[in-house]
């Protein structure tokens, strides 16, 4: 293996001899390889137990087969309106199990061949939230418009609900959370939760995650709470990992790290279990945060390696930039600041490049830190005050004060 | 892992109950649970050669992206506008064949959205819409690949670039050429000729004559196919082009299979699989794989067709080659057919056949139908057998594939 490695670098190498001389071939060599990466293996050093929370295979050709025999299979002995209405929910399956490439071809086989417009209209939301997870926003809202027409024409107020919510995580993830409110909130007023508990309880995650960005800590976890009583109740597993996530995020957030940790432990063993590898690799990197501030760098640094491993396999683009800011912050501890430094850079890049505001003030945030400890005032108030910006905007008090602090603004 | 799979067919079983009755369901997985997939063939028997090839541990795409992440984001500052898209073009082009389809879009779709508003990048522009449509082609996601082609021809038409527009033509081509549909390929691919001067775009020039070369194997012209993929190897050798020039061993393997010569199509295979191996180009690996699986069927040997199936299995998942995953049901229904286990068989053509429908691929189609249509035969299911065969047979005669047709009819006599 570390052979054919080897053997791709000397490629790469051969690429950018096109592109630069010799002295600035060293100097890249030199700064985009060191610390040597290691980013798929688990160290001998980490203890059995971090051992065992990271033992996680994630691609196994087997489960494809699988998946095509049922499908044929089904296509065979079900009903045509039925198969469909089988295919969409195997296609949530493989959604929320990170399989996008073959939740994206399920969906689309559904959009294609079904002739029921509710069917068709589930399998465009679906398809939009496939394109959501890649971050490709503009594909996203698209297929959210196309779904939410038909639920128009359809009168069918629990499928614009869906189009709603799915319109304010976008907004969400974005770090636009004004809109992201209104969408969840307008969501809200499209159903009756008597009667739809299990989508209530997915708009209180929501706006549960909204209340922690915007430091609101006890609305948050009273949202959380009540989300998480209701899968507790249908039994939702895969909901309930991500409730714990999102729980301890809060304690994360509020300085709790033994509660955050025990959290993210439960979190684990759960969606381990169930193999949710997408929420694994969000807790594995929560995980991370809180040893960073633990000061356990080394576990740390295996816990970010195995979220920026799942969420490269699950083309999951947020959750790969958020662990380069981790990657980041634990070279800047480790005080090698060159490696930090590109670290946090190709976060900022990606960030940027997926139009995450909130996630593009965090870096920023962090490079500014770096650059305080490099002694570099001017990019470091360059990146301050930009993320100063963001925060205001979003009333996150916590956070401006943390940068009014590192700016040494005295506020009263 | 086991345990993963496990997960899996609890939770399709907990699903497929909704939807019929519990002996239905549970007798599917009962055969679901009790087929094993991965290879257990006593790897004792294959050849030195053989055993590396199926040995292969295919890399994880974290190993390549961190690395080059970071090279980009160095590299945005240090080079030139120009420089930098070019090398974004370049690190796109590479992780598609290392088999990193999500990362190479990634990389490119970065590349539009800085370039896009300055009207002097509009080559790049065009460039990076030519790539997402190859990234689209590469898993058969042809609506998606016809976009992309459309806006780069545009874009390359605005700036009067021949070159190109000769890349647009022979985009399309391949893309009618995987659908098969060949007159229209042809059309395409010879118009892509058209648009290029004698001397210039080496390159270019050997794309469009492999992509000949793939058609005139199909179609039974056998002395133009080897001309053209041939030709296509010298010049891709000339400038060093190792991946393109692997690929077009593949087919050069593919032209012998099909003139039912397996020692040299081997040959051809292996020279394209030791050239990529080396250097990680996954798809080329996964597509000879294939092609060595298909022969090795031919000649009997169950255990390696398994084992060469099962590697390609798993690169073809890996980068969501859904055609080559349609192509390996197809192989191992022939395996099982040999082995005397026609249920399963019947079960792995019915998978081709509806991907292949789904793909809107009608030669491999054609080719499901027609051993799904033979295997039916065998078990005396002659009614069964008929509308396979016979759709098959109206393919192929379509095609003028002649001596295929011969071979269905005789068959069904």
């Amino acid at each position: 293996m570390k052979n054919s490695i080897d053997k791709f670098e000397i490629e790469l190498d051969g690429l950018l001899k096109r592109y630069f001389n010799d002295k600035e071939l060293s100097w890249l060599n030199q700064n985009i390889n060191p610390p040597k990466e290691r980013t798929d293996k688990i160290t001998g050093m980490i203890n059995d137990f971090y051992r065992n929370q990271l033992q996680i295979e994630i691609n196994n050709c087997s489960e494809r087969i699988k998946i095509d025999r049922t499908v044929t299979f089904s296509e065979k002995t079900l009903q045509a309106d039925n198969f469909y209405i089988f295919l969409l929910d195997l296609s949530q399956l493989c959604l929320s199990r990170g399989r996008l490439n073959l939740s994206n071809e399920l969906f689309k086989k559904v959009y294609r061949n079904s002739n029921n417009n509710v069917r068709k209209a589930e399998s465009l939301l679906g398809l939009a939230d496939v394109f959501s997870r890649r971050a490709d926003w503009q594909r996203s809202l698209v297929k959210i418009e196309d779904a939410e027409s038909i639920y128009r024409e359809l009168n069918d107020n629990s499928g614009l609900a869906k189009c709603e919510n799915l319109l304010g995580s976008i907004y969400g993830e974005r770090g636009d959370l004004a809109k992201a409110k209104a969408y969840f909130l307008n969501s809200l007023a499209l159903i009756n939760p008597e009667d739809d508990w299990e989508f209530a309880a997915t708009l209180e995650t929501n706006l549960g995650v909204l209340e922690s960005i915007e430091e609101n800590t006890d609305d948050s976890i009273k949202h959380l709470t009540n989300a998480l009583v209701s899968y507790t109740k249908l039994g939702n597993n895969r909901r309930i990992t991500d409730i714990k996530h999102n729980i301890g995020m809060v304690y994360l957030e509020s300085g709790d790290y033994e509660s955050a940790l025990a959290v993210f432990d439960e979190a684990i063993e759960i969606a381990k279990r169930g193999s949710f590898i997408s929420t694994l690799s969000l807790i594995y990197l929560a995980k991370s945060q809180v040893l960073v501030a633990t000061d356990e760098l080394y576990y740390a640094s295996e816990f970010a390696d195995k979220a920026l491993d799942i969420s490269n396999s699950t083309d999951d683009k947020l959750t790969s930039a958020d662990s380069y800011r981790v990657k980041g912050i634990i070279e800047k501890l480790r005080k090698n600041f060159n490696a930090a430094e590109t670290y946090l850079l190709t976060s900022l890049r990606i960030n940027t490049n997926l139009k995450n505001e909130h996630n593009i003030a965090l870096t920023s945030i962090e490079l500014a830190a770096l650059y305080e400890e490099k002694s570099n005032s001017q990019s470091k108030e360059s990146y301050l005050t930009s993320a100063l910006n963001y925060f205001k905007q979003i009333n996150a008090f916590k956070e401006v004060k943390k940068i009014e602090d590192m700016l040494g603004i005295r506020t009263t | 892992m086991k345990n993963n799979i496990t997960n899996i067919i609890k939770d399709l079983k907990k699903l497929l109950d909704n939807y019929m009755t519990e002996a239905s369901s549970k007798e599917f997985f009962r055969k679901l649970r009790d087929d094993n997939f991965v290879s257990n063939n006593e790897e004792s028997d294959f050849s030195e050669l053989d055993k590396s090839q199926v040995g292969f541990e295919v890399p994880k795409g974290i190993d390549h992206r961190v690395m080059v992440d970071r090279m980009i984001t160095h590299c945005e500052n240090d080079l030139t506008e120009e420089k930098f898209y070019n090398l974004l073009l370049d690190l796109s082009q590479l992780m598609l064949h290392c088999g990193e389809v999500a990362f190479s879009l990634e990389i490119v779709e970065n590349l539009i959205s800085k370039a896009n508003s300055d009207t002097k990048y509009v080559s790049f522009v065009a460039e990076a819409n030519l790539m997402i449509s190859k990234i689209y082609w590469s898993q058969a996601i042809w609506d998606d690949c016809n976009y992309y082609v459309s806006k780069a021809m545009q874009l390359f038409l605005s700036i009067s670039s021949e070159p190109g527009i000769a890349r647009c033509e022979n985009m399309l081509g391949s893309l009618y050429g995987e659908k098969g549909e060949y007159e229209k390929a042809l059309q395409y691919l010879e118009n892509a000729l058209a648009h290029l001067k004698q001397d210039d775009d080496l390159a270019s020039r050997a794309m469009i004559l492999t992509n000949l070369g793939i058609i005139y194997t199909i179609n039974g012209d056998f002395e133009k196919a080897v001309w053209n993929l041939k030709t296509a190897i010298e010049k891709f050798e000339s400038l060093n082009d190792t991946r393109r020039a692997s690929r077009a061993y593949h087919n050069i393997g593919m032209l012998y299979t099909r003139m039912g010569k397996y020692d040299e199509a081997l040959d051809e295979f292996n020279k394209c699989i030791s050239h990529s191996l080396d250097k990680h180009y996954l798809s080329n690996c996964a597509i000879a794989y294939v092609g060595k699986a298909y022969i090795y069927t031919k000649l009997k040997n169950s255990a390696l067709a398994d084992a060469y199936t099962d590697k390609a299995m798993e690169i073809a998942y890996k980068i969501n080659d859904t055609l080559s995953i349609a192509d390996i049901y197809k192989i191992k229904g022939m395996i099982h057919n040999e082995m005397g286990n026609f249920q399963l068989s019947e079960e792995f053509f019915e998978n081709s056949l509806r991907l292949n429908k789904e793909l809107e691929s009608k030669l491999n189609e054609a080719e499901s139908s027609a051993e799904l249509g033979k295997l039916l035969q065998k078990n005396n299911r002659e009614e069964e057998a008929k509308p396979y065969l016979d759709s098959a047979v109206s393919y192929y005669e379509e095609i003028k594939a002649d001596d295929i047709v011969d071979d269905l009819v005789e068959k069904s006599n």
